[in-house]
């Protein structure tokens, strides 16, 4: 919504500076996004008076001209307008002044006449069209006088964010409203200029579908697409240019002026908030004007010429044969007001907003008046917005009313809300005497009616104000005038809690301070992203379409950032992060959503360092193997980690893979190394505390077996099968060394075990452990083919 | 609810399009129709509402001009808020 600040102060009969407008609308809840000044560039212009004409000699159309342009020499000017006068005062740009369309003005020679400065015609000076001539000043200022101080033209305009609860802030009529509230002072409508004594009066009120109004039928056929439809008729306009005035309050607020009598409908609708729209009577066939249903397939050239095709849900004006208008939205070509229009049927009607947002779409257009009637129009003010129509036009444009009704099939009284005082004061936390409620809701156009007995107040909602519908709206509204930050401020007392967290959040807070003690950095990615797989979840309505699918894990996405950082040439990249992951298969059609950590490693293993010689090692498979299982002993404890065709995976207890770790398939760019990625699914289960058991106090003793394994024979399986066969006195087992050579034979090794043997309660002897030995060699080689290396 | 802008320090920047403040979450009183709809008793019972993204608190005292590097994993960024401060595991190569 544009306003215009000297439109306003007309509201308001004071002074407005716009950076307060700027602090006070903020308050009131309908923020400023842009102050505009208009008409820049005019300060440096100047009253000129030309006190000599002379022809000028090498040129039939151009005269030269001597300017008082109040600084004592008169100034030569070369101009070619036909009306330049001696004795009368114009607009004078000065050498060095540079005009609203760019023109930089120097002293120069025209057609071999000096000429040093410019008399200004409105179109040059950003003011107008009109390019007749230069532009004459009925005025009594001295030459010299900045033009602003006798032009009362300066103005800002206003590019207020309005919400869509709120569309009496649509005109300046209700933003004059707010500010008044504001100012703490009252408003009325500015007076124009040349409006008769005695203007429209009281409507003809019709309690049925149709009515003739000065032989033209009106009326509505379709009380659910149009409530009501007022018309007043208008004989002997004379249509023509607007006065300066309307043209410059329309312009200021973004508007075309086109003629005076759609310039008053605009304007109206700019004031007041209700769209309106004038018929010429004469091409009216019927004459009628009556909103109905379309027909399906009909056609109609609205205004902007575009040929449209209806659809039976629409609702549509229209004379005795044919479609007028849209309702709504826009009017038709074929009863557009002319130059040659004489007579005027004058409409001023309240659609349906669900109805006029259907039409709106599927015509694929949105007009000032769709836009106003899909939020809703004061369905009580028509009358009065067909008053201010009709002395605008009788102002501006002449004729005489020939008679006006108000066809409103199903009248209705605006709602009525109870408020209960004491109810403020619980919700708001200060108790605000009920003059002072009452005064804020009387200055929003809310009529009170008080009833002590039972300590409420009776409000009728003004019919401008559809977002107020129950007793919390109207307290919501008495916090907004009474100001936010005059509420009193105070501490409340506050108990920090004692409840520990979540386990699930303590898992998280566990796997994040692990992680980075281990030197990783945690990142933070979108949730949305492209689809993992095909069995991503699509978002039905997604804000952008490369960002429509829910991720199922987080390694694509930090793989991602891996990329992002190849691309700024940062080679060494280590990250982790804690988000959810989303499947499907929840209840409902629901995804199931698990907490993950991922993680990405890349580059060099440590920073460099000079004892490096020049760089350290990259990661490599093992160091990934490394972090793998310290992030599945923080993430899921009781997972133990297996070997995989891939890489590694992790099983929790029954078996279910929760995590898997391996080298990344992205090839890297030739001076970057391999990305490992691993992620791992968190248990909502913290982990037992540690309980002590107690140091032992009796000595140990070890043994190492050099065991000389096959193909494909993990040391992990070998430690596994030595514990079982090794009995209870086995206490560790380690792997201390592995030696492969060619005389071993292909994919076969020589790994050395320590195994380390203790009981608790005394000194273990010799032949226990010969003992136990014996058992794990027997069940080594019957179990995994495993001997010992001999020699 | 908007606070003054810790980017510039209220007086302008293009981190708060140049307003000096900067809004950081959504606030207000619970409808009473939210409160009968989790089964609680609007007539007796009101509430505070918040909604806070971390970003923008971030952005605020940090001083980080632009809210994408907080979600772009550039390590150059990341680093610069190492525990404890000083110690980088990887120094960035640029």
């Amino acid at each position: 919504m544009n306003l215009s600040r000297r439109w306003l102060e007309g509201f308001l009969r004071r002074d407005l500076d716009p950076q307060d407008l700027v602090r006070r609308l903020a308050m009131l809840g309908a923020p400023v996004d842009a102050v505009e000044p208009l008409h820049p560039g005019l300060d440096q212009i100047v009253i000129g008076q030309v006190e000599t004409v002379a022809p000028h000699p090498n040129a039939d159309r151009l005269r030269v001209c001597m300017v008082n342009d109040g600084q004592g020499e008169l100034r030569h000017v070369v101009c070619g307008a036909p009306n330049v006068t001696a004795g009368k005062k114009y607009p004078f740009a000065r050498v060095g002044v540079t005009l609203p369309g760019g023109l930089a003005l120097e002293r120069r020679k025209i057609r071999g006449e000096l000429s040093e400065g410019m008399l200004c015609s409105a179109r040059e000076l950003g003011l107008g069209q009109e390019h007749d001539g230069i532009l004459e000043l009925p005025t009594e200022a001295a030459p010299g006088t900045p033009l602003l101080a006798v032009l009362p033209i300066a103005d800002e305009r206003l590019v207020v964010d309005v919400t869509p609860n709120r569309p009496d802030l649509l005109g300046h009529k209700g933003m004059a409203r707010e500010l008044a509230c504001s100012f703490g002072g009252s408003f009325r409508l500015p007076e124009i200029p040349g409006a008769p004594a005695s203007g429209l009066g009281t409507l003809r009120r019709v309690e049925e579908f149709h009515a003739v109004a000065g032989g033209v039928t009106v009326g509505t056929e379709d009380p659910a697409g149009c409530l009501r439809f007022t018309a007043v008729v208008i004989r002997g306009v004379k249509v023509g240019p607007s006065p300066r005035w309307l043209a410059e309050r329309l312009e200021a607020v973004g508007a075309r002026s086109i003629n005076n009598v759609v310039d008053a409908t605009n304007y109206v609708m700019l004031e007041l908030n209700h769209p309106m729209h004038a018929y010429d009577l004469a091409r009216l066939r019927g004459p009628a004007v009556v909103a109905r249903r379309a027909r399906a397939g009909e056609t109609v050239t609205t205004l902007d010429g575009t040929v449209r095709v209806l659809t039976a849900d629409m609702t549509v004006i229209a004379d005795a044969e044919r479609v007028i208008g849209v309702g709504g939205v826009m009017g038709a070509e074929n009863t557009e007001v002319s130059a040659e229009t004489t007579d005027l049927v004058v409409e001023c009607a309240c659609f349906d907003p669900a109805r006029t947002r259907r039409a709106r779409r599927t015509l694929g257009m949105s007009t000032d008046a769709s836009y106003r009637f899909e939020r809703g129009v004061d369905l009580w003010g028509l009358p009065d917005a067909q008053r201010r129509c009709a002395a605008l036009i009788l102002a501006t444009a002449g004729g005489s009313i020939e008679d006006a009704v108000d066809v409103w099939p199903e009248p209705a009284h605006p709602p009525r809300v109870f408020l209960r005082t004491a109810r403020v004061a619980q919700l708001l936390g200060a108790a605000l005497p009920v003059p002072t409620i009452e005064k804020y809701l009387v200055a929003i156009g809310c009529t009170v009616l008080n009833k002590p007995d039972d300590a409420r107040l009776a409000v009728d909602i003004p019919g401008w104000r559809p977002d107020l519908r129950t007793e919390i709206d109207l307290i919501e509204e008495i916090a907004r005038l009474h100001g936010y930050d005059n509420f009193p401020t105070d501490l409340r007392p506050y108990r920090v809690g004692r409840l520990a967290d979540q386990p699930l959040d303590q898992m998280i807070t566990r796997v994040r301070n692990g992680l980075v003690a281990q030197g990783l950095h945690e990142a933070a990615t979108m949730s949305l992203g492209p689809a993992d797989s095909p069995a991503a979840l699509k978002l039905l309505n997604p804000l952008s379409s490369e960002e429509a699918w829910l991720r199922e894990a987080l390694l694509p996405s930090l793989v991602r950032g891996v990329e992002t950082n190849w691309s700024r040439r940062v080679r060494d990249v280590r990250l982790f992060e804690v988000g959810a992951g989303f499947a499907r298969g929840g209840g409902d059609g629901r995804p199931v959503e698990t907490t993950r950590v991922a993680a990405v490693l890349t580059g060099a293993r440590t920073p460099a360092h000079w004892t490096d010689g020049g760089g350290a090692p990259d990661f490599d498979l093992w160091d990934l193997k490394a972090l793998f299982e310290v992030t599945v002993a923080l993430a899921n404890p009781l997972a133990e980690v297996h070997l995989d065709v891939s890489g590694w995976v992790a099983r929790d207890t029954t078996g279910r893979q929760v995590g898997h770790a391996r080298r990344m398939t992205l090839p890297p760019p030739p001076w970057a190394a391999p990305v490992f990625g691993l992620e791992v699914e968190l248990s909502p289960t913290l982990p037992a505390p540690v309980r002590y058991t107690s140091v032992p106090t009796t000595p140990s003793s070890w043994r190492d077996l050099n065991l000389l394994l096959g193909p494909g024979v993990p040391a992990r399986e070998v430690i596994r099968v030595l514990r079982s066969a090794g009995g209870a006195l086995v206490e560790g087992v380690e792997v201390v060394s592995e030696f492969r050579s060619e005389q071993l034979g292909p994919e076969r090794r020589a790994v050395q075990f320590r195994v380390t043997f203790r009981a608790p309660d005394r000194t273990i002897r010799d032949e226990e452990v010969d003992q136990s030995v014996a058992r794990m060699l027997k069940a080594v080689e019957r179990q995994l083919d495993a001997k010992l290396r001999t020699a | 609810m908007d606070v003054s802008c810790g980017v510039c320090g209220g007086a302008g920047c293009p981190a708060c399009k140049g307003t000096g403040w900067m809004e950081i979450l959504g606030a207000g009183m619970v409808h009473p129709t939210v409160l009968e709809n989790c089964g609680l008793d609007a007539e007796r019972f009101t509430g505070f509402a918040f909604g806070m993204g971390p970003g923008r608190i971030a952005m605020n005292r940090f001083g980080i001009t632009d809210i994408r590097l907080l979600y772009e994993s550039d390590m150059r960024f990341l680093a610069q808020f190492a525990e404890p401060p000083g110690r980088r595991a990887v120094e960035p190569s640029a």
